[in-house]
């Protein structure tokens, strides 16, 4: 996993974008950037070579779930990996977001050992089938 | 109306329809529409009589005014100032714990150090010192960060009490305007992919734990 790699954080909550930076830096990744809903993020994804979305789901403005969408329907980012971290826990959002192309999904609270291993497993996966 | 004058007026109307005579014809016409009118129009001011009857117990009803002119806009305020409480605690924490998590680093790399070069030992002694102290007033500002709890605490409370308080009134005074149904509806179930927020109790439909969310996700083939 290239440690390096540029990261995008969107949540609405400040404190929530803090804590996943804090421990993003644990795991050594500190290239971190962060918006505060899919509509700041947009533009910053548009322009911006991020290697990694880490995104909430329940946001004013352009939410989690559309977010990917764009992501998803936008050629040059489709094939961005996104992390849904969400408190959002339903059986038909979890189906939604897989249907949607998302390559991870927790839900929150969580631990940092939860998002380790996501982490892992999501660039195990992209190794694998690069 | 009642139904044996409209047939009345309807075995009229035939007879006059048949004898040609127009005129009368259009009069027991009318006749009867104005029967259908006047029973459309009892029937609306009996429902807005009880509409009317039912608001103005919410409006002079004394409890209910002053619950909504007082104490709505308290209860938001309160819980304004729980999210802004809980919002700088969370920082303050967090502020506190990016300061001490760089003097751990510098412990776990200085005892590495230490123990190669005996030489550093003394150097490390007193980073250790240095760092301890840190460290405890950085965990003392994480300790009085928690003080919120207290607080907000005591305001959440009172605003269930709020709620509770407005929710029993408009109760009785919804079972005062008997007309109107009461029967609790079930919440409504939310459309699919629809943002609820945290779950706050248990639902069939709701993933508990992350390992129930990593088991679908897998039969799905995420």
């Amino acid at each position: 996993m290239n440690q390096n790699m540029k990261i995008l954080i969107v949540d609405d909550f400040s404190t929530m974008r803090r804590i996943i930076k804090n421990l993003l830096r644990d795991l050594g990744f500190n290239n971190t950037h962060e918006a505060d809903d899919g509509n700041t993020a947009w533009p910053l994804l548009r322009s911006g070579n991020f290697d990694f979305l880490v995104t909430d789901w329940n946001m004013p403005g352009m939410q989690g779930i559309d977010l990917l969408r764009a992501v998803r329907a936008d050629p040059g980012l489709a094939s961005l990996p996104v992390l849904l971290v969400t408190a959002e826990a339903r059986r038909d959002q979890i189906v939604l977001a897989a249907e949607a192309g998302v390559n991870g999904y927790i839900v929150k609270p969580f631990t940092a050992q939860t998002l380790k291993e996501k982490l892992d497993k999501i660039f195990e996966r992209l190794a694998a089938t690069a | 109306m009642e139904a044996a004058d409209r047939l009345e007026f309807a075995r009229k109307l035939v007879v006059a329809l048949e004898h040609g005579e127009t005129g009368d014809a259009d009069r027991w016409l009318q006749s009867l529409s104005d029967g259908r009118s006047s029973q459309l129009l009892r029937q609306v001011a009996e429902v807005t009589r009880e509409v009317h009857q039912a608001f103005g117990g919410v409006i002079s009803d004394q409890k209910l005014y002053e619950l909504s002119r007082h104490a709505m806009p308290d209860a938001r305020e309160r819980l304004t100032y729980v999210i802004a409480q809980t919002e700088a605690a969370a920082h303050r924490t967090l502020t506190a714990v990016e300061d001490m998590l760089p003097l751990a680093e510098l412990l776990v790399t200085g005892a590495d150090a230490a123990s190669q070069d005996p030489a550093r030992v003394a150097d490390f002694v007193n980073d250790v010192r240095d760092a301890g102290e840190r460290l405890r007033s950085g965990l003392t500002e994480v300790l009085m960060a928690q003080e919120y709890q207290d607080l907000t605490g005591q305001v959440i409370k009172k605003t269930i009490d709020i709620v509770e308080q407005v929710e029993q009134k408009l109760v009785s005074v919804l079972l005062s305007a008997r007309t109107l149904p009461v029967a609790a509806d079930a919440p409504r179930a939310p459309a699919r992919g629809e943002a609820t927020g945290p779950a706050i109790r248990q639902a069939p439909d709701v993933m508990n734990h992350q390992h129930d969310v990593d088991d679908l996700l897998a039969e799905l083939g995420v």
